[in-house]
């Protein structure tokens, strides 16, 4: 009787313990999915506000990883063709571009970027460097020089080929200057 | 036991208390003050009053009555107990998730180290912050006219129309979450939005969003200032390079001199050599302030400092001394150490604080690549890179020093590293050469074999001279930073231009390891150049060798096995020791260290 009670009380204790845990748990993913909502939609309205205003389609380049390639030389991406929105503005321009290039490829290229790759801000210098800048996110699963040198190679690429003020293109991780993008690879000058 | 009667009016409310005391303890950190939510809770008060209540009696019926519970009554008692629980904490969680999204109506910017607060107004659910106190902090100028309120900044400016949701920046259009809302004459407000959208495109400064609605308003420009340190006889020099012209003020306090830079906010890069204890204890910087002062400790034999600037590029300089010493020789100009100056000749050593003679003499820095929090690559059977290039590594310094050199490695144990860290250590002991080892990754799981990689120089300032005028800016400022102190008689070589003498040599190296190793893997792969972060600085012949690929699974399997890693590092040993032989005679210290 008297255990059977204690064991109740235990139960119910624990089973508190639980779902407070499970509460807070809960409240975290929603948080997160918010916030993921957020910057979805943040993309969307970006789209949205960049169709009502482009004056057609732009058929742009962009880079993916060549399957089978060993060495890092430039080579050693495919060109896939992909229509944007056309704009007058290039970093707008180069934005679609970044942000493309995320997506993945549609055809036989391997992915460049990890999915939860984001672009911060692109700015564009009067000398023709676009000034790229990568949250910490753009890093996951760039490891060894091979696969970090292709996202560098891919973006300088795309953005230099496909739009024309932009001669060279310099990467900042998380609005900072690092001395490497992903642990390996210099980006303290530009490429091009 | 306690009576019935007492247990059967207390104890339910005692219950019911303690979980409405737990629904608003998770309910407080929300802090909603919703009707709708109030609504809620009055009927929710009901219903978990009755489940509590029914449950509470079965309890205390069957706890009066000498019965024993069968499994099956204690099962639909718990399972009773959970529902209830369950269901006050998903409703309550649920509304609370329906309603929670205001946390904070308060805007938080900061400037540097400054913070501001702008408070928000509620208008047909969105939130909306007052221009004029956003136009403030940042430095805009507002001018109303008719229904249309023109912000002008430093770098360009645009107009608002109220009630509608759109900034109109030269001939674009940006679009808000929210219409702009005129509040009255000369008082409009915003969305929060607007800072992150149409703000940077007329300022000067970055806005950053650090969390929930707190920005950082940065100036684009920081101000990099390197600090080196070189150590005389008598005196330590502390210089501090900076890339913006920022006015400076130095002051003298009890423990230490302190150095203020103004206007730009301070990204300060750490020297990699050690002052002079016995004049300087440290060089610290401290971010506490707006933008950032350094902080000289003064050491034990401090005395007295001078602070003066050079130009060209521009530096601030300030002087420590010792003590005067009575009829000594006049103190020699040449600092002592070589490490952030390779090209000095230090020809005494004696009096430092140094490492002996020994410690620098044929060392090879190894750096196992990655560590810590840093995993590197990851295969697909959860092996990390950091753990391999370890074992490899420590492999090779044994093989090493077996055949009379001294290895170094980088890090002894599992942790993460600065990339600068990396490359000092294998300068601060003049190695005789500095290997970086590493596995590869790829996203083609097809990409094998072993690739050796060297430093390679971007050919930016030869590229830029052939193009017009207009890159008068970015060029002169590679040139600053190549040739920094190039007036003085101390020829100095900034950081990562250590690499430039050495790249013939690298090349050879590299070479040779690769041909060792492509023979280990019989495969035909070549030396690749890329800018490589690790070492640009190394002032010695330097490659960085990725042995094989943790994504291609026949690489994964080889790497795993232990008799391969052996053979592995003593390819790499024993081509590196070739090298040495070779090169070590012809070109005795790589011109370094010859003492």
């Amino acid at each position: 009787m008297k255990e059977n009670r204690t064991i109740l009380i235990g139960l119910g204790l624990v089973f508190l313990v639980v779902i407070l845990v499970y509460y807070l748990y809960h409240l975290e993913r929603r948080h997160q999915q918010a916030l993921r909502e957020a910057e979805r939609q943040a993309l969307d309205l970006e789209a949205s506000a960049l169709e009502s205003r482009s004056s057609g389609e732009l058929e742009v380049v962009l880079y993916f990883y060549k399957p089978g390639a060993i060495v890092p030389t430039p080579d050693l991406l495919v060109p896939e063709k992909r229509s944007i929105f056309q704009t007058e503005d290039a970093i707008l321009t180069a934005r679609q571009i970044i942000h493309e290039t995320i997506k993945g490829p549609n055809e036989d290229g391997l992915p460049i970027f990890s999915e939860q790759a984001k672009l911060r801000q692109v700015y564009l210098l009067e000398d023709g460097t676009a000034v790229v800048d990568f949250s910490r996110e753009a890093t996951h699963q760039l490891g060894g020089v091979t696969a970090e040198l292709s996202a560098l190679y891919s973006i300088t690429r795309s953005l230099t080929e496909n739009i024309q003020e932009i001669k060279r293109v310099k990467f900042l991780m998380e609005g900072q200057e690092r001395p490497s993008f992903a642990g390996h690879v210099s980006i303290r000058e530009p490429f091009m | 036991m306690l009576p019935n009667r007492l247990t059967s009016s207390v104890a339910p409310r005692a219950l019911q208390s303690a979980i409405c005391g737990l629904r608003s303890a998770l309910l407080s950190g929300s802090k909603l003050k919703s009707p709708t939510w109030n609504l809620k809770l009055g009927t929710w008060n009901g219903v978990s009053w009755l489940l509590v209540c029914g449950l509470w009696s079965a309890v205390s019926r069957s706890a009066a009555q000498p019965v024993s519970w069968s499994g099956g009554q204690l099962s639909v008692v718990s399972c009773l107990l959970v529902c209830c629980l369950l269901s006050v904490v998903c409703c309550s969680s649920e509304s609370s998730l329906l309603h929670a999204a205001p946390v904070s109506q308060q805007l938080e910017v900061w400037v540097g180290q400054r913070r501001y607060e702008i408070d928000s107004h509620q208008r047909e659910n969105h939130t909306y912050y007052r221009l004029k106190e956003i136009a403030a902090i940042v430095g805009l100028k507002l001018h109303e006219r008719g229904g249309l309120l023109t912000v002008q900044g430093p770098r360009g400016r645009f107009q608002l129309v109220d009630g509608r949701p759109l900034v109109r920046f030269e001939s674009e259009y940006i679009l808000l979450w929210a219409p702009v809302w005129r509040r009255k004459q000369n008082d409009w407000c915003v969305t929060e939005d607007f800072l992150t959208k149409a703000l940077p495109l007329v300022v000067n400064r970055k806005l950053e969003r650090l969390s929930g609605r707190h920005y950082r308003l940065e100036a684009l420009h920081k101000n990099h200032v390197q600090v080196r340190v070189a150590n005389y006889s008598d005196h330590v020099r502390v210089v501090f390079q900076s890339s913006q012209k920022a006015p400076i003020r130095v002051k003298e306090f009890d423990k230490y001199i302190e150095v203020e830079f103004e206007e730009y906010l301070v990204q300060p890069e750490f020297p990699s050599e050690l002052p002079d204890r016995r004049f300087v204890s440290s060089v610290e910087f401290n971010s506490s302030d707006v933008y950032g002062t350094f902080r000289i400790h003064k050491g034990n034999l401090y005395y007295n400092f001078r602070q003066f600037t050079l130009s060209d590029p521009e530096r601030n300089i300030v002087d420590v001394y010792g003590p005067p010493r009575a009829g000594s020789e006049p103190a020699s100009t040449e600092p002592r150490t070589g490490m952030t100056f390779p090209s000095l000749q230090p020809d005494s050593l004696q009096g430092t604080l140094r490492p002996s003679k020994q410690a620098f003499q044929n060392v090879v820095t190894i750096d196992p690549g990655h560590g810590g929090e840093d995993y590197g690559v990851i295969s697909a059977q959860g092996e990390l890179e950091k753990n391999l290039t370890l074992g490899i590594a420590n492999q090779i310094r044994a093989r090493i020093a077996a055949n009379g050199y001294r290895g170094m490695l980088t890090r002894t144990r599992d942790v993460e590293l600065a990339i600068e860290q990396r490359s000092s250590v294998g300068n601060y002991y003049r190695s005789k050469t500095y290997l970086s080892i590493h596995v590869g990754g790829s996203w083609s799981p097809k990409a094998s074999g072993p690739i050796v990689y060297v430093h390679k120089y971007v050919q930016l300032a030869d590229t830029l001279e052939t193009e017009t005028g207009v890159d008068a800016g970015s060029s002169g400022r590679l040139e600053a930073r190549r040739g920094l102190f190039a007036n003085d008689e101390q020829k100095l070589v900034p950081w990562e231009e250590g690499q430039r003498k050495y790249l013939a040599l690298s090349r050879e190296l590299a070479e040779k390891l690769q041909n060792e190793l492509n023979l280990l893997w019989s495969v035909d792969n070549q030396v690749v150049e890329v800018p490589l972060a690790v070492l640009a600085p190394i002032t010695a012949p330097a490659v960085l060798i990725e042995a094989g690929f943790l994504t291609n699974p026949e690489d994964q399997e080889r790497l795993g096995l232990s008799e391969f890693q052996e053979r592995l590092a003593g390819t790499i040993a024993s081509a590196v020791l070739a090298f040495l032989q070779t090169t070590g005679e012809t070109n005795g210290d790589f011109g370094l260290d010859q003492r």
